[in-house]
């Protein structure tokens, strides 16, 4: 199986990787893991007063989709407000990085992880 | 899983019990494998010797579910109708996540460290007891035989699949480390 020229780029330049501070009240952070690959996945957004996520971290131990997904969608979500970032799909992020289809479950977990990292973050302003 | 899985335990009629007598296992594989093995049918009809092939291609997987952990927590598990869902869920539990996320980074940090081959073996003993200890679960859940604690056995299998997956990466690079460094080098 050969990686697409975008997962490559994404793989050799990853964007966005570290982490935020997650005790930080505008910070949400998700942690997701897929059981099959090992594949362990961490993403952390920064939200504004406005709701729009101002910047976005991540880390990823796992193949080069997986780490592709994590790093394409931190860039996505940079500029978006909570809602926006929700109705990101896999798919989006499938097709952009054309992965194929025994690597869809990357693009899943990516999906899966901004997912969470969102409710983290509303899960802190919640108890406010 | 279907329902035409050939049931490694009573391929090797041993009762489907996850703490199965280990000496017992290795021996009936060495006597099904006599009993199979196509040498013994090489005088054999075309069918016989086919035959015999499959069976001791069967024998083999068999024991390689049996005699791993993981491989036969997951048959037991698939035995009583309950799926692990190893490739369609999305593990979540963040407390565990971490862990994994430090291991690997200490995996990573040994790969630069002045003494790679000492931080790898810390990291690797500690992968062995969190291992184990994960093993002793699953075999107290899978003996409780409730709904409740099947879930509980596929859930640390699932567990069980990170651990897999570090450990290889700790191997592929014990492998590496000990390839590279200069013979004699090291005192």
């Amino acid at each position: 199986m050969s990686y697409s020229t975008k997962v490559i780029d994404h793989y050799e330049n990853p964007r966005n990787v570290g982490s935020f501070d997650k005790a930080d009240q505008d910070v949400g952070t998700g942690m997701v893991g897929a059981p099959a690959c090992g594949d362990v996945m961490k993403l952390q957004i920064k939200v504004n007063a406005a709701g729009v996520i101002e910047d976005a971290r991540f880390k990823t131990y796992g193949c080069g989709s997986a780490i592709a997904s994590s790093s394409l969608l931190t860039e996505w979500v940079k500029g978006k407000t909570l809602q926006e970032a929700t109705e990101i799909k896999n798919t989006q992020i499938a097709e952009e990085l054309a992965l194929p289809p025994v690597k869809i479950h990357c693009s899943v977990l990516a999906e899966d992880a901004i997912k969470a990292a969102i409710a983290d973050y509303q899960a802190k302003k919640a108890v406010q | 899983m279907d329902g035409v899985m050939d049931n490694p335990f009573e391929r090797f009629g041993i009762a489907p019990i996850f703490d199965i007598d280990e000496p017992h296992l290795a021996e009936t594989f060495r006597r099904l494998q006599r009993v199979v093995h196509p040498d013994r049918h090489a005088g054999g009809s075309e069918q016989e010797r086919q035959r015999s092939v499959e069976q001791a291609a069967a024998v083999n997987e068999a024991f390689r579910t049996l005699r791993d952990p993981v491989r036969r927590a997951r048959c037991l598990l698939a035995l009583r109708g309950v799926d692990t869902q190893e490739g369609v869920r999305t593990f979540r539990d963040p407390v565990f996540l971490m862990d994994q996320m430090e291991l690997r980074a200490r995996l990573e940090e040994a790969r630069e460290a002045p003494d790679p081959l000492g931080l790898l073996s810390e990291v690797k003993e500690v992968l062995q007891k969190r291992r184990v200890a994960l093993i002793g679960e699953v075999s107290g859940f899978l003996r409780q035989d409730t709904p409740e604690s099947l879930g509980q056995a596929a859930e640390r299998v699932r567990r069980l699949g990170f651990f897999e997956r570090i450990a290889e990466e700790a191997n592929l690079l014990e492998e590496r480390l000990t390839d590279c460094l200069p013979r004699g080098g090291m005192d």
